[in-house]
């Protein structure tokens, strides 16, 4: 149904698939598999239009198959399903369906009723328990993705593309839904299967392709493999990392969480983390290391359980509690919740501590001549390179952000450091930079903790490994003690089903 | 930032200063003309001075002309039961600072939209202003020492230009050089980031919309100083020509950012296109599309030469 060969896309000078190759047959489940970052996202936006190929073949029953847009994917007979929801809540099942589609009309206006019955054929088509007359804000997550699904099928879809699909879905859900991709496939349909449940795939899949680095390195029938299989195909040949901080004897126990919940519904966790460790949080995406992160930070408005800052106990909440106490926390996504982008890099650098710059010890009043000096020192310190402190930060490099990001917040006294995705869009140098940074807060007796969605840089940066799964911890082991290989198996094992909940959207 | 970009609207004044000192050289550009636009402009300044602490906080306040209203109403009520100037200033500062203060409370905490709420929020303060003076203007017994607050002239300057220069310096002084401005600033910016910084979003909004109202009570105990009475909608016309203010003087100093001198410079312009207008004999609804097409035209021009900047 669908061939793909030698397919490379170059993002500058960066080769992101490197000559792929991808055969997907009618009536057949084809499990797309890779580590982060191992081009499945980019060979999906290729697919889908989204991107445009520079090299390879494409071909969609026997035609070639080239879409310049999204839209010219979709008319040649590909549907895509993303992971996030795209719906319109206030709309209902069948009026989300005919977004960006032609509104039937009857005497010139719009026909709800002949929308409504086509919707409906669609549902009893596949025999699903759905209420098309609810707005989609209430229905569940899993409901909400059946949508998305029967909206993707609404004019005969020949290939279908499902970005982990049940990502976000209990147990019992994620069964409903496969029970549907495989009536889809059963129908003649050919699917693309996106999945970070290595169990979920095997009980579903009837083929696999493996990516790795942007090379297919590994394809052929379910059947025919094992979970060992597929893991030693995604984690590569042995790669000795330079092993770091094993020779560092932690201290005391800096953090100590027990029994924390990052969020209703989420699994309970216990972690400790050391004075000079550097503890790598590892997971796919969505594996609930922001969200531990954030708790961690008091900046979750849910989160339930003990957190322990040298042995004190911290409220449930608030930020300000963590500032007092030592604590300092970087988020993953600068430009949208890290940085005030159209500020300048002066303003941006003293917000955490603004009360440091104090003209007088008691009135709340800037003295600009010691912010400046104070900043520049610092940057000087974290060799970040800027025109003029009153520049916009959105003038300069990722790399430089980041690292004003990280260096705001120092202060002999800081005990934990949390860095979410510290290195993420930089370029190798500063990646190296913050690397060296990290290593000499540890040092200096703080303790690190950091989530990464990269494998390298985890074995690294870390002296200890944690690795994520579904929300719980499923690995937390000395670097010098973890494999590629261990650590890939680790984000596969799913932790006990919890019990489904009738789960609302908010 | 270029030149240009950063003096632009101040130019703007300049350029309309001189043309109607070219089309009225007796009337429009005699000294004692000018200062009195400093003088007409400045109760409109003093609003849209309070408006730029929301507007920092890329909020709204809906709410600024019916307090302007209230304040009159409240201390002419309470001049007219016997209370004395600095009292009846006070309290009605800070009931002025409470109508604020609530909105950016229920605002902050419960994420509600502050255009829906304050415009509310001005229903109800005009609904108790109506209240308490039967809709009629009021006249009370206004002492001569609180009328010269709103009248008088200090070494030849109008006392009202002394106190738009006053708020004037007071606003930026804030907004520049407090922790509290520059909190203001962040959470307009980027309220999320401001957020994970530990920048507290609730009592900084409370803040920022309390400061809003304050300046406009101000506003409203010095238009009655001036008047010598109260009516219960006085104040309503100046919350449209406040944000016009505020949002010309964005398009001067800061890169598209409100800030006190900008705001200040909007109000002059307004009052200068008013007063010049009047004096060249162009009727009222002329002057009204005048000033809302400078509106646009500076918006405009700014953003054209951001594109290509």
């Amino acid at each position: 149904m669908l061939e793909i060969a030698g397919l490379t896309k170059r993002f500058g000078g960066v080769t992101a698939l490197d000559g792929v190759h991808l055969d997907v047959a009618a009536g057949r489940v084809h499990a797309l598999l890779g580590e982060n970052g191992a081009g499945k996202s980019t060979l999906l936006k290729c697919l889908s239009g989204v991107h445009r190929a520079d090299a390879g073949a494409m071909r969609l029953s026997g035609r070639d198959f080239e879409p310049a847009s999204p839209r010219a994917a979709e008319a040649a007979g590909l549907r895509s399903v993303h992971q996030e929801l795209n719906l319109v809540p206030g709309f209902t099942p069948y009026e989300n369906a005919y977004v960006g589609r032609a509104y039937p009309r009857r005497f010139g206006r719009v026909d709800w009723k002949a929308m409504r019955t086509r919707f409906a054929a669609l549902r009893d088509r596949y025999s699903l328990d759905l209420d098309i007359d609810a707005p989609v804000g209430r229905l569940s997550v899993a409901k909400c993705q059946i949508v998305e699904i029967l909206r993707a099928l609404m004019d005969d879809a020949q290939v279908l593309i499902l970005d982990e699909p049940t990502a976000s879905l209990s147990e019992d859900e994620a069964t409903v839904l496969r029970r549907i991709v495989r009536d889809l496939a059963d129908q003649g349909c050919a699917i693309i299967f996106v999945s970070h449940r290595l169990d979920e795939v095997f009980a579903l899949a009837d083929d696999y392709t493996v990516l790795r680095n942007g090379r297919s390195v590994g394809s052929g029938r379910i059947a025919d493999t094992s979970r060992d299989g597929i893991v030693a195909l995604m984690a590569g040949e042995a790669f000795r990392h330079e092993r770091h901080g094993d020779a560092r004897a932690p201290g005391e126990p800096v953090l100590e969480l027990s029994n924390l919940r990052a969020g209703s519904g989420r699994s309970p966790i216990d972690l400790t983390v050391r004075a000079g460790e550097i503890v790598g949080l590892y997971g796919v995406v969505g594996s609930g290391r922001s969200s531990l992160l954030q708790a961690i930070w008091g900046a979750a408005g849910q989160a339930q359980g003990h957190i322990a800052l040298e042995g004190a106990l911290l409220p449930p909440s608030g930020i300000e509690s963590r500032k007092r106490a030592g604590v300092a926390y970087v988020c993953e996504d600068r430009r949208n919740t890290g940085l005030v982008m159209h500020h300048s890099i002066l303003d941006n650098a003293v917000l955490p501590h603004l009360e440091r710059h104090r003209a007088m010890e008691a009135l709340p009043v800037v003295s600009w001549r010691r912010a400046r000096a104070g900043v520049r020192s610092a940057l000087e310190g974290l060799s970040v390179k800027y025109g003029g402190l009153g520049d916009r930060i959105s003038t300069l490099s990722g790399g430089n952000q980041q690292k004003i990001m990280i260096g705001r917040w120092f202060d002999p006294s800081l005990k934990l450091f949390l860095l979410d995705e510290p290195t993420r869009g930089v370029d190798v140098r500063s990646k190296a930079e913050i690397h060296a940074l990290c290593n000499r807060l540890a040092g200096e007796g703080a303790a690190v903790l950091f989530a990464t969605s990269d494998l390298e840089e985890l074995l690294m940066l870390a002296s200890r490994v944690v690795v994520m799964a579904q929300g719980a911890v499923t690995l937390d082991a000395p670097n010098s003690a973890v494999t590629r290989q261990s650590v890939i198996d680790a984000t596969f094992h799913a932790p006990p089903p919890a019990p489904s909940q009738p789960e609302t959207r908010p | 930032m270029s030149f240009s970009a950063r003096y632009g609207t101040l130019i703007g004044l300049l350029a309309i200063v001189a043309l109607f000192a070219a089309l009225s050289p007796e009337a429009f550009a005699k000294g004692s003309n000018l200062i009195n636009i400093t003088q007409q402009m400045s109760l409109l300044a003093i609003v849209a001075l309070g408006a730029t602490f929301v507007m920092s906080l890329s909020e709204f306040d809906l709410s600024v002309g019916a307090v302007v209203s209230m304040a009159g109403i409240v201390s002419v009520t309470l001049f007219g039961a016997g209370w004395g100037i600095v009292p009846v200033m006070l309290v009605t500062l800070i009931a002025g600072f409470a109508v604020g203060a609530v909105s950016g409370l229920a605002i902050a905490t419960y994420r509600m939209p502050s255009f829906i709420v304050t415009l509310a929020m001005g229903t109800i303060v005009g609904g108790i202003t109506y209240w308490i003076s039967d809709g009629a203007t009021l006249f009370g017994n206004i002492p001569v020492g609180f009328r010269d607050l709103g009248r008088g002239y200090l070494a030849g300057i109008p006392v009202l230009t002394l106190w738009a220069l006053a708020a004037t310096l007071f606003a930026a002084f804030i907004l520049d050089h407090t922790e509290l401005g520059r909190r203001i600033l962040a959470i307009g910016g980027n309220r999320e980031a401001a957020r994970l910084t530990g920048v507290r979003i609730v009592p900084n909004s409370v803040w920022a919309f309390g400061l809003c109202t304050l300046f406009a009570a101000l506003a409203g105990l010095l238009l009655t100083a001036r008047l010598g009475s109260a009516h219960p909608t006085g104040g309503n016309g100046f919350l449209l020509q406040a944000y016009a203010a505020v949002f010309l003087g964005m398009t001067a100093f800061r890169d598209g950012q409100a800030n006190a001198l900008g705001t200040l410079l909007g109000a002059a312009i307004i009052a200068v296109v008013a007063n010049g207008l009047t004096i060249l004999g162009v009727p009222n609804y002329l002057q009204d599309i005048f000033t809302g097409l400078i509106i646009i035209g500076a918006v405009l021009v700014r953003n054209i030469g951001g594109r290509t900047a």
